[in-house]
């Protein structure tokens, strides 16, 4: 198990590099550079910024340089957004937020998901299943950007009927500004999509280990029915389940940027989408990284949670 | 609750007039039809028939374990005095497991892969015995060594897919046995099997059913499972009783048109090498739209005018000998024609044919 | 020959293969359903045809799929005749005078002579509620949404469809080649498959945006870019295990070409599932677009991307929510159809799942 472990972080790390590079190139394919717009600046100026940025070297090197530097925990500094600021912070402070609704959703999802999931199941095709799969079927269509945005001006309507016309959402963030509270709202929109997955991969499988003959074998031995489908049928139908629970995470995870964007929340989604605006190199490269490592810290993850769930899977070659 | 009446008068086991149909968008099948039958404490009656004859619908309705779309629409399962189909749900899990105990075809798949073997051994132990966590790995372990697992404690942490299929087989029997049940349902227990395991299960089981003193259902397609252990014998066909004897009559006494014709496929070490095996032609009926008549009749080369009018009732023709046949076999020409045929037919055995269609 | 006894053996004499599991999950014997397989004009449907004819017999019982499908050519046929449907064009900017003529705008009062003239009673082209002129009303920019959703369902077909053509077009030969090839080829393009999918899909999809401009042809090469590691990983995983069937052997015995094995015998056994990933596939190209449109990094102004409009609505929210009912309810319906008709097909494809 720990030499797998250790043979998966050895692959990730060129994965991350991979990625690196990848972004790297596309960048680099971009015209312009971080200070292309400002029109007002003499060339020199330019000349001599970029040299001081380290710019102008061969693109070869600078990815080296850029390479060695995260390696050790320097991610450089912004070049546009917030000029000279350690990109390390800047993606540490946004990122608070983000993870923090990531988080919170990966909860609601979970927790929502199985458990509708193993409603409907139980209740196939009664009012349960059918409303259970109508909700699920909604949230899996209805687009985020498009409930968020109604959802927070019915929101906003409650908590104050007299809502003047021209009424803004506070700039300065959402949760910030408003409280632990105000995390429901984001938290339930950008959760509703992976519960709907989850709900109906839940159902399905419940559905499938249901009839299955070592169900029947529970039953034959006299067990109540909690017992049959908590012990016996739940851990198997979860299998699957857990598969998709990384990429899961890894969507909730990005796909904060639009919720970021519906709820003027100050994350990380809503800080990458301006640096690439303005091509703020280290930035882009900051976040892309520091995402992709998550992401793939989190399919890992899943993937020993899997091993101690299903005892026939190990991952070292020993017994068949 | 009722204390155990055992006396020899009354039977451990009544089933009388049970019929189980599954409600499919095709209509209903009736899967079990008007099925009666008897078993005395300690009994081992043998169940013998073809693929959706009824046998396993059978068996699952007495454990009620008969799922929608199916239903159990009548009739009455007495064990011990108390009608299991009249039981509230609660104290039919007390029967299940403990008093009644069930092992299935496929051992691969009827035990739980994400559970250890002690896991769904002591499940059981705990919740009919009442014995504790240190106590029911204990019974575990002596389950396990009684039905011939080396190392039991040791393999009490597997999981099922650390076992063979025939090791995995008796696993279930250990689990089914665990409660010292009065009656074993083995539902095909051997088919999945090699047949050098199919035969060290079936003495495994004789054994266990001496020791335990318990009355055993044994299902299968295979006549030859069922002629060393099975005391009685019955046969079904299409969801009915066509003969009941006792095992040894069946075999050299046959009444039913189907059990000869099943008799006759199945190769025997005591027959003339260059007999011919002989298959039943056609197919089982279309158990949705019933014909009138005995359903056996369109494949049976013995039919008269009544067998396509009337389906035959179930009639003693000897001493433990009931039969459903309109004819009587050994009287009828078809008997004589076939014997000779048998005879005179000099082909050596190219094929043999299982009686299972 | 040997083999061929053991058929022998394991056949009754009416040919059909002896099975004791041969009862499916309600201990129905299965023979009874073998009785009610469909057939089409009392003939046994033919082997070659019958697993999509079949398909299509399941699908049309499925009543939630037809309605999907019915809502999706109703929305093909809004796309198509789009210039037909919508009675302005997308990005006209209506003027005061225009719609006072539709009297739409309390008329210009007729000033008496000897009389200085009054001043215009107020009239805004912006935020005009539904009439029988502007069906949803103007948006912000004095524009007819009614229009702009229909011209809008262009941009969300297209882009569904070709970003899934595009999708296909690399991954497919990347799961075939690395499922078929195996070795250091299957090694080679599935790590760089694993780089891909690692990659933050969105962000990945934005990056390609920036560096390429925003278009609709960049958006689609976004998101063709993005989603294509799913598709090549799927299309592996199915040749893998069709490379084993004996089919393949069999040709690989005789020496059939590489090619012909590949596009005769692996490539039709592995359709089905690819046809259910597109299926799904086109709805979150869809919302992909949307998503981006919403981010204002994707489809340019002024086109009538639904995601734009509902990014645009959304400053308005208070005093004309139509401006992101209508195109998002618009979007959801042409989610909700793709879903339905997804989920049917995926049922009918693969009975097996079947609930």
């Amino acid at each position: 198990m720990i030499q797998y472990i250790i043979r998966r972080l050895i692959g990730l790390f060129f994965v991350l590099i991979g990625i690196a590079l990848l972004t790297f190139t596309l960048m680099h394919l971009a015209p312009g550079g971080p200070f292309s717009t400002e029109r007002t600046l003499p060339p020199e100026t330019v000349a001599r910024i970029t040299a001081s940025y380290g710019l102008d070297k061969p693109l070869p090197l600078q990815f080296l340089t850029y390479i060695w530097n995260i390696s050790h925990g320097d991610f450089g500094i912004s070049y546009r957004q917030q000029i000279g600021a350690e990109v390390s912070n800047i993606i540490f402070t946004g990122f608070h937020n983000s993870l923090q609704l990531g988080l919170f959703a990966f909860a609601f999802t979970i927790f929502f998901g199985i458990l509708l999931g193993i409603l409907a199941a139980i209740g196939q095709n009664t009012w349960v299943d059918y409303s259970t799969m109508g909700v699920s079927l909604a949230g899996y269509s209805i687009p985020n950007f498009v409930l968020g945005t109604l959802l927070l001006i019915v929101a906003a309507l409650v908590v104050n009927p007299h809502l003047p016309a021209n009424f803004q959402i506070p700039i300065g963030g959402w949760i910030d500004n408003a409280g632990i509270g105000a995390i429901f709202l984001p938290t339930f929109v950008l959760a509703l999509r992976p519960t709907s997955v989850l709900a109906r991969l839940t159902r399905a499988s419940m559905l499938e280990v249901i009839r299955q003959d070592y169900i029947r074998t529970a039953w034959a031995k006299g067990l109540g029915e909690r017992v049959v489908i908590i012990r016996h049928a739940l851990r198997n139908a979860l299998l699957p389940v857990v598969t998709v629970l990384g990429d899961e995470m890894g969507n909730l995870i990005t796909g904060s940027i639009v919720v970021e964007q519906v709820f003027v929340i100050n994350g990380l989604g809503k800080q990458f989408v301006l640096s690439v605006q303005q091509l703020d190199y280290n930035i882009i490269m900051g976040t892309t990284i520091f995402y992709a490592f998550i992401v793939v810290l989190i399919n890992l993850a899943v993937d020993i949670l899997y091993a101690f769930i299903d005892p026939r899977i190990s991952y070292t070659k020993a017994r068949t | 609750m009722n204390p155990a009446t055992t006396s020899s008068d009354t039977p451990l086991l009544s089933v009388q007039h049970l019929k189980t149909q599954f409600f499919t968008p095709g209509g209903v099948v009736k899967a079990v039809d008007d099925v009666s039958f008897d078993l005395q404490a300690g009994e081992t009656l043998g169940i013998v028939g073809e693929s959706g004859c009824g046998k396993s619908v059978t068996s699952m309705s007495i454990m009620r374990l008969i799922a929608p779309p199916g239903k159990i629409v009548g009739g009455k399962v007495m064990f011990e005095g108390r009608d299991l189909l009249a039981m509230n749900d609660n104290d039919m899990r007390h029967v299940r497991g403990k008093e009644v105990a069930m092992i299935f075809q496929d051992p691969m798949t009827s035990l739980n892969p994400t559970l250890t073997i002690g896991r769904q051994i002591t499940e059981s132990v705990e919740l009919h015995l009442k014995l504790n966590g240190r106590a029911a790995q204990v019974r575990a372990a002596e389950l396990l060594a009684l039905v011939g697992i080396p190392s039991p404690a040791k393999r009490l942490g597997d999981y099922p897919h650390q076992f063979s299929g025939g090791m995995r087989q008796r696993v279930m029997i250990a689990m089914a046995l665990s409660c010292d049940p009065k009656l074993l349902i083995a539902d095909e227990p051997t088919t999945a099997l090699d047949v050098t395991i199919q035969a060290q299960i079936l003495e495994l089981m004789s054994r266990l059913r001496d020791e335990f003193h318990m009355a055993v259902i044994l299902i299968t397609h295979d006549l030859g499972v069922v002629a060393g252990m099975a005391d009685r014998i019955i046969v079904m066909y299409a969801g009915h009783i066509v003969e009941e004897s006792l095992a040894a009559d069946l075999y050299h006494d046959p009444r039913h048109p189907y059990t000869l014709g099943l008799l006759r496929s199945v190769p025997r070490l005591d027959s003339d090498r260059r007999s011919r095996l002989i298959p039943i032609a056609g197919l089982p009926p279309d158990l949705v739209n019933v014909p009138p008549g005995c359903p056996f009749a369109p494949r049976c080369t013995f039919a008269v005018d009544e067998s396509l009018k009337e389906r035959p009732e179930l009639r003693p023709v000897a001493a433990n000998h009931s039969v459903a046949c309109w004819v009587d076999v050994r009287t009828a020409p078809q008997h004589e024609a076939i014997v000779e045929q048998q005879d005179e037919d000099a082909t050596p055995v190219t094929v043999s044919v299982n009686a299972e269609g | 020959m040997a083999k061929e006894q053991d058929d022998l053996i394991k056949r009754d004499p009416a040919g059909v293969p002896l099975d004791d599991s041969a009862m499916d999950e309600e201990g129905v014997p299965a023979r009874r359903v073998v009785t009610v397989l469909p057939t089409v004009g009392g003939d046994i449907i033919g082997e070659a045809n019958s697993l999509w004819r079949d398909a299509w017999l399941r699908l049309r019982r499925n009543k939630l799929a037809v309605a999907g499908i019915f809502v999706l050519i109703f929305f093909v046929l809004v796309a198509i005749f789009a210039d037909f449907i919508a009675q302005h064009p997308y990005d006209y900017q209506f003027s005061a005078t225009q719609i006072r003529k539709e009297g739409l705008c309390p008329p210009i009062p007729v000033t008496p002579p000897n009389e200085l003239p009054k001043p215009a009673p107020y009239c805004s082209v912006r935020f005009q509620p539904p009439s029988s002129y502007f069906w949803f009303g103007t948006d912000d920019l004095g524009r007819d949404v009614f229009s702009r959703v229909i011209f809008g369902t262009r941009i969300s077909l297209a882009v569904g469809l070709i970003s899934q053509l595009l999708i296909l077009l690399i991954g497919l030969p990347i799961g075939l080649i690395a499922g078929y090839y195996g070795k250091w080829v299957d090694y080679l393009l599935m790590r760089i498959t694993d780089v891909m999918y690692a990659f933050p899909t969105i962000l990945f999809a934005i990056v390609v945006l920036a560096v390429f401009g925003q278009s609709l042809f960049n958006i689609l090469l976004a998101i063709g870019l993005t989603f294509w590691p799913p598709m090549a990983r799927l299309v592996r995983s199915q040749v893998l295990s069709v490379r084993e069937k004996e089919y393949v052997e069999a040709a690989r015995a005789i020496g059939t070409p590489n090619r012909s094995i590949i596009f005769r015998h692996i490539l039709p056994n592995i359709l089905s599932p690819v046809i259910v990933s597109i299926t799904f596939g086109i709805p979150f190209a869809i919302l992909t677009e949307a998503f981006l449109s919403f981010l204002g990094i994707g489809t340019p102004i002024p086109l009538p991307s639904w995601g734009l409009m509902v990014s645009d609505g959304k400053a308005y929210l208070r005093t004309d929510p139509t401006l992101v009912i209508f195109p998002g309810l618009a979007i959801s319906l042409v989610l909700f159809a793709f879903n339905f008709f997804g989920d049917g097909l995926r049922d009918a494809l693969d009975p097996r799942t079947r609930k």
